[in-house]
């Protein structure tokens, strides 16, 4: 039986920009706003959305780097921003980040060694001699030579620097890892290594993964089901053969048509794309946030906002107009 | 006879040295790029692009880098001889620059309107009050909503790819001639992405603006580009018109590249991608074969005596691979090769 993993209800994060200097007062930035999820144990669950849509902001939250401004998120049935600051450290061991930029994420002055050694101090897990062996044990496990270990994060490329905050991130044996955009900064062929490795640590360790990415095919090929979001909320999500067939959101189909392709066709340059002003955080749209931008708007989207509701089995949408925006298009 | 290129590398060698030895960062790497067209760089991670970039706008430190062979034509001047004074003129104004992280672009104690407006008032020397405006313009156009109120915005207030629109309006800003783009939009969604794309493909189009487009999205490359520049271990492995190498590809390692992408399909879903075996090669030194050799499906004893020369592999397309022509019918299969062929 599936197990739920990590369960978001109402989560929403708020910012406030702007203020000070010579702009207006600070206004609120909604840059998570009202998510419902459930993560199962072992899945892998893809993170898409327009940029500055509230991936970043959503994967810290479930890290819990930042706390929710509303709403609560439960990790393995406990809230963690409602334990005891030791516990929330104690449990910390459990979920790990992945970051985009390999080299921003490592200590520039320490060696690989001493940065992987340093989570396994800081949660007092051995010996030292335990540790430093089981720092050559997760290397091996993330493809690095021992003498990789003694270099320093700048005399790696780009790939190697990645399988270490890969291994970094496994060190602890975490249940769950959230990998904001960890193959983006790679050429495609170190891309490949390190989707493998981390087909191989599932494989391995059972591991809950949530993928974010801009890359559709890579998202295509790793995730289970795919979460898609719009300023701040989730407006598809859907197992990853639904959505890639069409998708049932406008904006959805609007990314996957957007997708570059290395492939005839795809060559479009001179033809304007499907453009529609790009909403604000500061100020966004009443009812469905997508409504400027969408071809097949309503009066009903001024008004109302479209709650994410049931659209397929295990697929759900947040449009009014989704069933007859699906039977136009056939 | 048609217009001399708006860009002319030739034979460009480059050296870093260090407490740990050299490295053979570039190795005789020639190109051009005409006016109004975009070249599109793609290669191994380390391979040398963004430092051919750096190059061509003197940004390497002077210390530890040498040139032992190369010139730099840009509008028929030597850039490598050109005098600081003149490179200062020509960075952000004449040639534009998207660098590929874009926080080191940016300084962390100024709004990014402060910062895009100090660079117009630098190259166009109009008021202050002038440069504001069109630094808000610029946002526009980059698509960023609500420019008014995101020109007093620090660049931490901002996501990743809005940092990258904000690059792209400051690069734009001065209307280049040449606009060198490193990775400029990785960090955005495809909707925008493609957006930006026909952004700078309509000031190709309208101003005749060059674009050296460095990405490792082979979607983008195929999309926007008309020629690409495949690169591997500081050196120039193939190039010709996009058309022609994704329909005839003829180097091993762009056949690696090709087979390393995820297929689309279900009966694909979380297989292991193909990843090409082993590591770059240190580049301490001369290599005398094929740079790609020890990681090479194809790879055969004379690949390992001698370095291949970029021969005619094609009507406007180059290889160095003395086993083009296997490479090419090896790859005829390949779904990518099949729709380009
Ligand atoms: N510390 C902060 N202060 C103010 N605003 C912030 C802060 N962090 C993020 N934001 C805003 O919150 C929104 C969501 O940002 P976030 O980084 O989560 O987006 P994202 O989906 O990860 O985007 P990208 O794909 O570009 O990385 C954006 O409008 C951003 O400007
Ligand atoms: N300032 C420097 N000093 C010493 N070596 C450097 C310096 N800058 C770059 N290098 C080295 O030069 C080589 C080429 O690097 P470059 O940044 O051009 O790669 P790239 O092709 O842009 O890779 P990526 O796709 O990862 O951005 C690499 O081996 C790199 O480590
Ligand atoms: S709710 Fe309305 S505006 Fe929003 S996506 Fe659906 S049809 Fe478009
Ligand atoms: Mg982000
Ligand atoms: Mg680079």
């Amino acid at each position: 039986m599936s197990e739920i993993h990590v369960a978001l209800e109402g989560v929403g994060k708020t910012y406030h920009v702007g203020g000070g200097g010579m702009f207006a007062k600070a206004r609120p930035l909604y840059a998570v706003d009202d998510v419902n999820l459930t993560v199962m144990r072992g899945e892998t669950l893809g993170l898409v959305g327009e940029s500055g849509c509230g991936k970043s902001t959503l994967s810290r939250l479930i890290m819990h780097l930042e706390r929710p401004s509303t709403g609560r998120i439960a990790f393995e049935g406990t809230d963690l921003n409602a334990v005891p600051a030791n516990a929330l450290h104690a449990a910390r061991q459990k979920f790990q980040m992945v970051f985009q930029d390999p080299y921003a994420s490592l200590n520039a002055r320490m060696t690989a060694r001493r940065i992987l050694a340093e989570a396994l101090i800081n949660y007092r897990v051995g010996s030292r001699a335990a540790i430093a062996a089981r720092v050559e044990e997760i290397a091996a496990v993330c493809g690095l030579q021992p003498y990789h270990l003694d270099k320093y994060p700048h005399e790696l490329s780009g790939g190697q620097c990645q399988r270490i905050g890969l291994a970094r991130a496994i060190a602890l044996e975490p249940t769950l890892i959230v990998a904001d955009e960890p193959v983006s900064a790679l050429d495609v062929s170190i891309q490949a290594q390190i989707i493998n490795l981390i087909l191989d640590l599932q494989r391995q360790m059972g591991l809950t993964l949530i993928f974010v990415s801009h890359d559709l095919s890579v998202v295509a090929h790793i995730a289970d089901r795919v979460a898609v979001m719009y300023l701040g909320r989730i407006i598809e999500l859907a197992p990853v053969f639904d959505l890639f067939a069409g998708g049932a959101h406008p904006y959805t189909q609007m990314l996957l048509a957007a997708a570059p392709r290395p492939v005839p066709s795809a060559r479009r340059r001179g033809q304007a794309v499907a453009a529609g002003e790009l909403p604000s955080p500061l100020d966004p749209p009443s009812g469905c946030h997508f409504r400027p931008r969408c071809p097949f708007a309503r009066e009903r989207c001024t008004r109302e906002r479209p709650a994410l509701r049931p659209y397929r089995d295990g697929h759900t949408v947040a449009c009014h107009f989704a069933e007859d925006i699906a039977a136009e298009r056939t | 006879m048609s217009a001399p290129p708006l860009l002319k590398v030739e034979n460009l060698s480059l050296r870093f040295t260090g407490k740990t030895g050299s490295l053979h960062a570039l190795s005789d790497v020639s190109f051009h790029v005409e006016k109004g067209e975009i070249l599109s760089f793609v290669g191994e991670s380390g391979c040398g692009k963004s430092v051919t970039a750096m190059s061509i706008l003197r940004l390497l430190p002077r210390s530890g880098v040498s040139y032992p062979t190369g010139r730099i034509l840009f509008d028929g001047a030597d850039l490598r001889t050109a005098s600081e004074r003149q490179m200062q003129r020509i960075r952000g104004g004449r040639i534009g620059m998207i660098f590929q992280d874009p926080m080191t672009s940016f300084t962390p104690v100024h709004t990014v309107g402060m910062q895009i407006a100090e660079t117009v008032a630098q190259h166009r020397g109009v008021s202050h009050g002038q440069a504001l405006k069109r630094a808000r313009q610029m946002l526009d156009l980059v698509r960023i909503p609500d420019a008014a109120r995101r020109l007093g915005a620090y660049p931490h207030e901002l996501s990743g790819g809005m940092r990258q629109r904000v690059m792209i309006a400051m690069a734009l800003a001065c209307d280049p001639e040449l606009l060198i783009a490193d990775e400029p939009t990785t960090a955005l969604d495809v909707t925008v992405q493609a957006e930006i794309l026909a952004l700078i493909d309509d000031l190709r189009r309208e101003l005749g603006m060059s674009v050296i487009l460095i990405t490792h999205d082979l979607g983008v490359v195929a999309q926007v580009a008309d020629r690409v520049m495949v690169m591997y271990a500081g050196r120039i492995v193939e190039e010709g018109c996009i058309e022609d190498v994704l329909a005839r590809p003829s180097h091993g390692y762009t056949a690696g590249l090709l087979t390393a992408l995820p297929l689309p399909g279900p009966h694909n879903h979380r297989t292991r991608l193909a990843e090409i075996p082993g590591a770059v090669p240190r580049l301490d030194r001369e290599i005398d074969a094929c740079v790609y050799a020890e990681r090479c499906a194809f790879a055969e004893a004379r690949c390992r005596s001698g370095l291949p020369s970029l021969a005619p592999a094609g009507a406007s397309h180059r290889a160095a691979c003395v086993r083009a022509d296997a490479v090419a019918a090896a790859m005829a299969g390949n779904d990518i090769v099949r729709a380009w062929a």
